[in-house]
């Protein structure tokens, strides 16, 4: 018997939770520390019992600890970015309370998917990776695809809104 | 063999994080078919392959190079990637 090894051809909140100056410590390392300090205080106030954003976006952190290296998924991924998760974090506080909170997904880019997911012909996905855009992509029903970008200037983009708003109230 | 004939071939990903995998279902999540920096990714066609064959496959070949087990897989037809505009590059032959 024999088998083949094939390839996939491709074609072509600004948070400041509590400021770490330290001599000697780069921008970098700086903001991992923030980062950091964000996870710690949301699992805070998860304890108390805001579970709708501080559970996911302790998750959310959880996957930044995981997935902040280099080869995260043993085939060459790269580290999620600092500012990809900021942007994620942003885009929870924004989803209307009528919609669920997404599952968050890493990418072998370094960008940070957000998923809802309702069956395999019902999909809507926002990617972001730090750099004030995003993504999107959805299988709304059988046939219906949509994908495409967007500026993100920390608002909800009023298509996003509508798409979500279509997705699970139609 | 030739490759791709009449209805397309079967072609499978292995999975080895289970940051691929969707809890609520078991299905793959996107990022199991997004591509590296040099946007390629790795498949194995396995038409006509006895399923444990597949998964012998799996875990002689794509484990010990990933690092991890192989704890899924994800197969789709040929066509399937076609219908994205992509394309099927076949490597090489692995006698079992």
């Amino acid at each position: 018997m024999t088998a083949i090894g094939a390839t996939v051809q491709y074609g072509p909140s600004s948070y400041s939770w509590m400021p770490m100056r330290q001599p000697g410590v780069s921008d970098a390392a700086r903001k991992v520390g923030q980062l950091l300090g964000l996870s710690a205080a949301h699992r805070a106030i998860s304890a108390t019992g805001l579970t709708r954003i501080a559970d996911p976006v302790a998750s959310l952190y959880d996957l930044y600890e995981e997935c902040g290296v280099a080869n995260w998924d043993g085939e060459g991924a790269e580290p999620l970015s600092s500012d990809a998760v900021e942007e994620a974090e942003q885009l929870v506080y924004l989803i209307p309370s009528s919609i669920p909170i997404p599952e968050f997904v890493p990418e072998p880019s370094g960008a940070i998917a957000l998923e809802w997911y309702e069956g395999r012909d019902r999909v809507y996905l926002l990617s972001v990776d730090g750099t004030k855009s995003i993504q999107f992509a959805a299988i709304m029903g059988r046939g219906n695809e949509l994908h495409g970008r967007l500026n993100f200037d920390g608002s909800l983009p009023v298509m996003v809104l509508d798409h979500l708003k279509l997705f699970f109230h139609g | 063999m030739a490759f791709d004939q009449g209805d397309g071939e079967e072609l499978t990903r292995f999975v080895v994080d289970r940051r691929h995998i969707r809890r609520s279902d078991n299905t793959v999540h996107h990022n199991a078919f997004m591509p590296a920096r040099d946007d390629t990714l790795s498949v194995y066609w396995i038409t006509e392959l006895p399923d444990a064959e597949v998964w012998d496959i799996g875990n002689t070949h794509v484990a010990p190079y990933r690092g991890k087990p192989i704890i899924g897989r994800a197969d789709l037809n040929s066509l399937v990637v076609y219908g994205e505009s992509l394309r099927v590059q076949t490597l090489g032959a692995q006698q079992n």
